[in-house]
């Protein structure tokens, strides 16, 4: 079982760039984004669930402030297309810094993109193209990302 | 050991993980609600617009007073741009950069008749954005000769993001407590003024309360573009 759970996985890592463009743009200037995920194809070969452990670091206007948000996600993206689309969400916590006073707390993380995919054999590499948002449920905030991934079948 | 493969046992599976999902997701809603991180992050905490006004009023039956603010048209001091803003008739002028907010101060002294200015320049009001427990600190000096006497000007600010608290009506509310001192030194004297005030800010609003030697005063209405 193990086995053959092991062969139908797939792991891989991604990184990508965000720029703020919903009230993030007030402080923030831009950020980079770091991920690590491992994934199942669903039994009607449909789509990829992968669980992602994230990590995303910006840089503020104010050069003494800092925001971060580190999350574990749930994706489903649609499988064997070359254009796929994909859904992501989850739940972050959140902390910003500024001359080393620091405030935190949870937020839903949420994203929508599509993939361009390229296979070569178990290798399959892709850039990203998506909508990044944090919310507390009182508060909108997002970035716009472009991510490179490159993901490998076990 | 042997394992059942068959797609019930599947299903199962996945109907456990879809709930492990759910819950997951549930705790961190419950979270997310009580926290505001978002709103603290992304809003703005000092709206500047020409346009904008607000109105403050104190609870003093026997001496009431009311301020009004309102943000005039963009103008220019010491080549650079700033908003002034009518403060029940007497203007302050204030700008935006990326450390914050910058007032314009510009001290004088009276002789023979003749205002003679001893210091002018712009200074952090706030540091933005709002995070609790910074501090910040600026200040001005410049001199003057006065007929051959130095006369000597200083204008500091020490400000304190002590708090935030979650209010009903204003959301995250930040409590700041600011510090100016103003001094002027000639040989034989010198001059010294300090004031302590508390502001309150809200998201998407602004100076929502305030605390200075007048009293205090809180928000009645307010126009923010």
């Amino acid at each position: 079982m193990i086995l053959i759970v092991m062969f139908s996985m797939h792991v891989g890592i991604e990184a990508g760039f965000h720029q703020p463009v919903i009230g993030l743009d007030y402080n923030l200037n831009s950020g980079v984004l770091v991920k690590a995920f491992i994934g199942k194809e669903d039994l009607r070969h449909n789509v990829y669930l992968n669980l992602a452990l994230s990590g995303a670091y910006y840089q503020g206007k104010n050069p003494g402030y800092s925001f971060g948000n580190y999350g574990l996600t749930l994706l489903i993206k649609k499988s064997h297309w070359r254009v796929a689309p994909f859904v992501e969400f989850g739940g972050d916590y959140i902390s910003r810094e500024l001359n080393k006073n620091k405030e935190w707390g949870i937020g839903f993380n949420y994203a929508f993109g599509f993939s361009i995919n390229f296979n070569y054999e178990a290798l399959n590499i892709y850039p990203a193209f998506y909508y990044d948002g944090l919310t507390d449920f009182k508060a909108q905030a997002g970035n716009l990302g472009i991510k490179l991934g490159i993901g490998y079948e076990l | 050991m042997s394992y059942n493969l068959s797609p019930k046992s599947e299903i199962r599976n996945t109907k456990q993980m879809t709930w492990r999902i759910l819950s997951y997701i549930m705790l961190v809603l419950v979270f997310s609600c009580q926290n505001h991180i978002i709103e603290r992050s992304a809003s703005e905490y000092f709206p500047l617009k020409e346009g904008n006004w607000w109105h403050y009023a104190n609870n003093d039956l026997y001496n009431p007073q009311v301020i009004n603010i309102v943000v005039e048209s963009l103008d220019t001091l010491l080549q650079r741009e700033c908003y002034p803003f009518n403060i029940s008739g007497e203007f302050r002028y204030f700008s935006k950069d990326q450390e914050g907010v910058k007032e314009y101060i510009k001290i004088t002294q009276n002789y023979g008749g003749y205002d003679y200015t001893i210091l002018q320049g712009f200074i952090t009001r706030l540091e933005l954005p709002l995070v609790r427990g910074n501090q910040f600190s600026d200040s001005l000096v410049d001199s003057l000769d006065f007929f051959g006497q130095w006369i000597k000007g200083r204008y500091l600010i020490n400000g304190l993001v002590s708090d935030y608290q979650n209010d009903e009506l204003y959301g995250a509310v930040y409590k700041l407590i600011i510090s100016i001192f103003q001094f002027i030194t000639t040989l034989d004297s010198t001059i010294a003024s300090e004031e302590y005030v508390e502001e309150y800010y809200a998201p998407s609003i602004g100076l929502i309360r305030f605390k200075n030697r007048d009293g205090e005063f809180n928000l009645t209405e307010y126009h923010v573009e």
